[in-house]
């Protein structure tokens, strides 16, 4: 398993169209991929349960992952929250 | 903890100041002294009568526990010198409970409050008796600890079973709940739903706790679905509990299925035993229609009817009925 921090930058934190970002990305990777708020993990690859975290700007998250893309699914999504902030701003 | 598993939540928490305020109007409690005590967490679900300890016996004491204190542990005190009755009280108070609190309205003793004021305890009063008392912060304490987890999966309500369906991402649950829903059941909750233990049963409910944000379904290629407002008051339920799993896999060539429907399997949930029923995804099936007469099936077998195995004992009566006339035809060799 491999699991890494990221914290939302972008002002709006994950609204509907970050979350789709999220789910698009998740689910092009093999490996089960998590994303886990205070105490509460959701599926990644999943609308619902991303968008249920109702994350905002500041909120730390887990990103986890576990099978033959693990890294590479939590760098990604890593990169597209705190490098490419959604595409916004 | 595995990624894609069951997530249990750590032990939940109530601070003295939640209870307070959740339970205000129920038993009429306002808070009488010891303000920095409110940020303080209770753990334990029990309350009790520190009867014992004021008469100086100290084993065993649940520091833990809110102190009740009712008519008879403030008549006992009264009846002790204004010494003793400090030396009581500050015994009581060096355990540290996490919170005091006074029943029937009764006058609080002032050695009590300047004590719970020194060393920072909550000291709370209501109006109701000690049996009310001790009953609502019992339920509240069990519900607000309850052990929870949060499970993957739809939670619907089919003809009063809780069918919790689970499976990969992508296998057809939301659609399978969308049909249930269509068919005139109840959906509890899309996606996320936390599962509480209550005893020796669960009760599972959605995660979001805002009514506007509650109810809603993803379905791929269309989207973001509510159910309230597409289906109505009928379509939706706030709780449930959770009774049977369904779970969905993908058919495998060579796997085997449960057939005859003899051997049962049951799945663990937070210690706690439910049905668990595998059901493989081909073409051309309708996950609704087994949904219902898997919960069917489940309310048939808890009232005593078990279909497999009474068709199971029914052949075997008809399979020994054709052995002994078989075995006369042989014996007679006329």
């Amino acid at each position: 398993m491999y699991e890494k921090k990221a914290t939302i930058i972008n002002s709006l934190g994950i609204h509907a169209r970050p979350a789709s970002m999220i789910v698009k990305l998740a689910s092009q990777f093999k490996s089960k991929v998590e994303l886990q708020k205070d105490d509460i993990g959701v599926n990644a690859k999943s609308i619902m349960g991303v968008l249920m975290l109702a994350s905002g700007k500041g909120q730390e998250l887990t990103i986890k992952a576990e099978g033959a893309d693990e890294q590479e699914a939590v760098e990604s999504i890593i990169e597209l929250i705190e490098k490419r902030k959604f595409d916004e701003e | 903890m595995k990624v894609g598993q069951q997530i249990i939540m750590p032990t939940n928490k109530v601070l003295v100041q939640d209870l307070l305020s959740d339970l205000k109007d129920y038993i009429d409690i306002d808070l009488i002294a010891g303000k920095q005590g409110l940020s303080r967490s209770i753990t334990d679900r029990c309350v009790n009568r520190p009867g014992y300890i004021l008469a100086g016996y100290t084993k065993n004491f649940p520091a833990e526990s809110i102190q009740l204190l009712g008519r008879r542990d403030i008549g006992f005190l009264s009846t002790f010198s204004k010494k003793e009755r400090e030396e009581a009280i500050s015994r009581l108070l060096s355990f540290h409970p996490p919170a005091m609190i006074i029943s029937c309205g009764l006058k609080p003793l002032p050695e009590l409050i300047k004590g719970c004021e020194e060393s920072g305890i909550s000291l709370l009063r209501s109006r109701a008796p000690s049996w009310k008392v001790n009953e609502a912060f019992q339920v509240y304490l069990e519900e607000q600890l309850a052990e929870s987890l949060v499970l993957h999966g739809d939670l619907v309500d089919v003809f009063g079973v809780g069918l919790l369906i689970t499976g990969e991402s992508g296998i057809g649950k939301s659609e399978a709940a969308l049909d249930l829903v269509k068919r005139g059941h109840r959906l509890v909750a899309d996606d996320v739903i936390v599962v509480k233990r209550k005893k020796d049963m669960l009760m599972g409910e959605e995660l979001e706790k805002e009514d506007i944000l509650r109810h809603n379904i993803e379905i791929r290629g269309v989207g973001i679905l509510n159910v309230a407002v597409l289906f109505g008051i009928k379509g939706i339920r706030m709780h449930k509990r959770v009774e049977v799993q369904m779970e969905l896999v993908k058919w495998e060539e060579g796997k085997d299925y449960t057939r005859v429907g003899l051997e049962t399997k049951d799945t663990e949930i937070l210690g706690v035993l439910i049905p668990f029923v595998e059901i493989p995804l081909i073409p051309g099936k309708n996950i609704a229609s087994i949904a219902e007469v898997v919960a069917m099936n489940h309310l048939s077998k808890i009232s005593g009817y078990d279909f497999a195995l009474i068709y199971e004992n029914e052949l075997l009566k008809k399979l020994q009925k054709k052995a002994r006339k078989y075995t006369k035809l042989e014996e007679d060799e006329e």
